[in-house]
Parts: structure tokens; C-alpha cells; sequence
């Protein structure tokens, strides 16, 4: 028969080889005790918790409010009227970048009423995100059982963020961003202040930065940074045309040839948004009814 | 030991540190009060109770806001990581004064270490992905860094903490040596 401290052994094995288990599950199944016993343990230390979080606040906050805490507090006449023009320049400057953000939302959602297809997007968090060599992949937590299929776009918005590629599991699925996509894609770039769109221009991935694209222009284009570029390709993401690819970063010589073409810098778009929480699967409507029967 | 006195202790403990939080975080470093209790426990209670000690102990750090942003409350990394620090402390407490404060000090480094690696390598290990393969975006040796700040801040809270925990020895009610405990 086994002694008491024997099973007490056995039991505290099985507990840590449980534990051990849980913590290498995926969050959702691998939070749910945590999630279970944070509140209980939480309610139970509040009435204690509680005022000595308040207290060690406001003494915090106190000794935060002294000189030696804040250096940059001004302590003049004239060092408040410095900061006080200092914060301007700062307004001004915002406005100004308020309104040029507004100008490219508006050139943005005006392509996209033209060219925007028929599309149902399914929002679908991200559980992983991998960058194995020259290919960027993130991992959905939708699969085909959602009607998810290889060469599907997924987008941020308004931002074009990749494409399904094989092999795309029940519940899960991977995506390869556009900035890992192999070969050029079709784009049209809007210029602020000129009404006419500059059509079928090549844009590639940068082979030195893979945070950019890049395309080469003639000399005199009046292509300049801020540009906005969308997507405009018949073949690759066709169901993606109208969807914003990147901005224009910077023009510099194109190396090649110095005295004809100019080289586009396209900061990719999908890096300034949060597309490593959740995305959206653009499904045909004609998948909807599939899936729908 | 006198669970009772243990459970209070540890609801208190438990309390200051997470309530204390933002008077005594310096950078990301914050004292972990439970580890100092985790550690008196170990050196003074019984065999058979330190693994359970600090099984709860470990527990309770658990769900307190973790390195998991945005993945809920995982139970696992803390209390695995107390179990091989209950193991450690099991192992060397035999080498040295049980009643010393700088016994609790010494040890803090020891069972924090260990607890310390056991918790990244969980974590570290999530990012795999032939398991959860939910990455965190942060480098094992940071993490490493940060705890190592922590312990030389816990081992210097240790020693105010030990004096006060040394000084209640008479409450917990420890009764000495397990029956087959080696003296050494």
C-alpha cells in the first residue's frame, strides 16, 4: 500500500505534468483555469488589494509631482512662453498632417468606389506570425470550414495585407503577405493636387528592404512622396484592385539608368496598420451562398 | 506549518504586491514578495508541505498580469517554475542556518534562478511551432535580464521581509526535520 507522502508525490507529478501541458496550449484552451481563477483570487484580495493600490497611487502620484520627477516642467516666465510657442509649431504641424491624411482618405475611398468587387470579408484573428527567409506568413484562426480557400486576399481595411496560400486547414489557415509576393504587381498611383491617375506602373518588392516596394518612373513624372498607391492588378489579387498597397516614401536616381528613370521607394501600407491582431478574408459573394447551403 | 498562518501571510503578501506596484517599480523591476515567502517556507517548513507551499505560491503569481498580452491568464509557468525552485531549495537547505535572514537572501538568488528559467523556457517554448507556436514578440535573453533585476531588488527587500518573517518563526508552528530527512 502506498504511504500518504507517496500519493502526495504522485499527485503533485501529475499536477505539474498538467500544468506543464496547459501552459503549452494554444491561449484560448491554455487560459481557460487562469481565466477561471484570476477573477476568484482578484475579488478575494480587493478589500486588502484595493486600498494599498489607491495609497501607493497617490503617493506615487505625489512624489511624482516634484520637481526631480519632471525635469521638463517649466519653472520661468520665459521658459513657459518657450513652451507654450513650442506647442504652436506642434499644432500647427498636426493640422497640417490632419488634413493631408483626410486628402489621401479621400483619394483612397474613390478608387476603391470604382474598382471595389463584390467581396464578403470574414474577420479572422492572428495567431502567429513567422518570417522564414525572403517569406512573411501569418497564421488565421479561420479555415475552410469558415470557406476559406488558397488564393483568397485578406486586407486591414482598406490596406491589402496578402494572400491564402495552400495548405489551409479546417480552422486555420496561412497568409503570405504581399511584401513576400514573388514578382511585380500592376498599381496606380494618385498624385495629391492631380486629378489624373498615373496607370500601369510595375511595382516589385525591394530586394534590400522587404518593408518596401519599388518601381521606376520617367524623369519627369511628377510623381512625388505622399502619393498614394493602389492595387490595379488583373492577374495577381484581382479581387484586391482598388485596396491601398503602400505610399510613396522618396524618388532617388535609378542606378541603371541615372538620366532617364527615377526609382520609386513605396513604404508597404499593411506595416503601419495592426495586421498581426486581426485581418479580414475577402470570400466571393458566390462562396457566401456555397457556403450558405 | 500552520496553514492558516501561511494562508494569511501569503493573502497579505499577495496584496502588497500587486498593490504596492506602482510606489516601488523601478523601471520594470518590482520585488516579488512571494518569492521571499516561497523561500522562508522552504527552508523552514517540512518536506512534504514546501512542494505545496509553493505550488500555491507559484499559482497565485500566475494570475497576476504576465508577458502574455492579450492571451488571457495562463496557469503553468510560475507554478512549475516554484515546483523546481521547491526541488532546489529542498536540495541546498541542508547547507545552511534555517534561522538566518542571509540564508533567505542566498536562497531568493537560488529559487528565483531557477524559477526564473523554468518560467522563460515555458514561455519561450510557446513560440514553438509544433506547440501553441504563440510567439511574444520579445527574446528570451531580455526576459532573463529583467529577472535578474528583480532578483537582486527581491534579495534586497529579502532582507527587511526575512528579519520580519524570522522574527514570527513561533506562529508557523514548524516542527523541524521530516522523519527521513537527511541532516546531511
Amino acid at each position: 500500500m502506498a504511504s500518504p507522502l507517496l500519493s502526495s508525490q504522485r499527485l503533485l507529478l501529475l499536477i505539474t505534468a498538467v500544468l506543464i501541458l496547459n501552459s503549452q496550449l494554444p491561449s484560448s484552451i491554455a487560459s481557460l483555469a487562469g481565466n477561471v481563477l484570476a477573477p476568484i483570487v482578484n475579488f478575494v484580495s480587493l478589500p486588502l488589494r484595493g486600498p494599498i493600490y489607491s495609497t501607493a497611487t497617490r503617493i506615487a502620484e505625489r512624489e511624482g509631482a516634484s520637481d526631480f520627477a519632471h525635469p521638463g516642467v517649466p519653472q520661468t516666465e520665459e521658459e513657459l512662453r518657450f513652451a507654450y510657442g513650442q506647442a504652436l509649431v506642434e499644432i500647427e504641424r498636426l493640422k497640417q498632417e490632419y488634413e493631408e491624411l483626410k486628402k489621401r482618405l479621400e483619394l483612397i475611398e474613390g478608387v476603391q468606389a470604382i474598382d471595389a468587387l463584390e467581396t464578403r470579408p470574414v474577420t479572422a484573428k492572428v495567431t502567429s506570425y513567422r518570417d522564414p527567409g525572403p517569406r512573411r506568413v501569418i497564421t488565421l484562426n479561420r479555415g475552410s470550414r469558415q470557406g476559406i480557400q488558397p488564393g483568397m486576399t485578406v486586407v486591414y481595411e482598406t490596406v491589402l495585407v496578402g494572400r491564402v496560400v495552400d495548405p489551409v486547414g479546417p480552422s486555420s489557415s496561412d497568409v503570405e503577405l504581399v511584401t513576400s509576393h514573388d514578382g511585380g504587381l500592376q498599381v496606380r498611383i494618385r498624385q495629391q493636387g492631380i486629378a489624373m491617375p498615373f496607370d500601369n506602373i510595375r511595382v516589385r518588392p525591394s530586394e534590400t528592404d522587404p518593408d518596401y516596394f519599388v518601381a521606376e518612373v520617367p524623369k519627369d513624372s511628377l510623381i512625388r512622396s505622399g502619393a498614394v498607391v493602389i492595387l490595379a492588378d488583373a492577374v495577381n489579387y484581382s479581387d484586391a484592385r482598388g485596396r491601398l498597397l503602400g505610399i510613396v516614401e522618396r524618388k532617388s536616381d535609378y542606378t541603371p539608368d541615372p538620366e532617364l528613370l527615377d526609382q520609386l521607394w513605396i513604404r508597404a501600407a499593411l506595416l503601419d496598420t495592426p495586421f498581426r491582431k486581426e485581418v479580414a478574408v475577402l470570400l466571393p459573394k458566390t462562396a457566401e451562398h456555397a457556403a450558405g447551403n | 506549518m500552520n496553514w492558516i498562518v501561511f494562508s494569511i501571510t501569503a493573502y497579505i503578501f499577495f496584496a502588497l504586491q500587486a498593490g504596492l506596484e506602482p510606489l516601488w517599480a523601478v523601471g520594470d523591476a518590482t520585488p516579488n514578495l512571494l518569492l521571499i515567502l516561497a523561500v522562508f517556507v522552504g527552508v523552514s517548513a517540512r518536506k512534504s508541505a514546501v512542494p505545496w507551499g509553493m505550488l500555491i505560491l507559484g499559482l497565485l503569481l500566475d494570475t497576476l498580469p504576465g508577458p502574455l498580452v492579450g492571451q488571457g491568464v495562463i496557469l503553468g509557468p510560475h507554478a512549475v517554475g516554484y515546483l523546481v525552485g521547491a526541488y532546489a531549495v529542498l536540495q541546498l537547505r541542508n547547507l545552511l542556518f534555517r534561522e538566518s535572514t542571509i540564508t533567505i537572501v542566498l536562497m531568493v538568488f537560488a529559487v528565483g534562478g531557477f524559477a526564473a528559467l523554468v518560467e522563460t523556457l515555458i514561455y519561450a517554448l510557446r513560440g514553438l511551432p509544433w506547440l501553441a507556436n504563440q510567439g511574444l514578440g520579445w527574446s528570451a535573453t531580455e526576459q532573463l535580464w529583467r529577472r535578474l533585476q528583480e532578483l537582486i531588488y527581491t534579495a534586497g527587500v529579502a532582507v527587511p521581509v526575512g528579519l520580519m518573517l524570522q522574527s514570527s518563526r513561533k506562529l508557523w508552528g514548524f516542527t523541524g526535520r521530516s522523519k527521513n530527512e537527511r541532516v546531511f
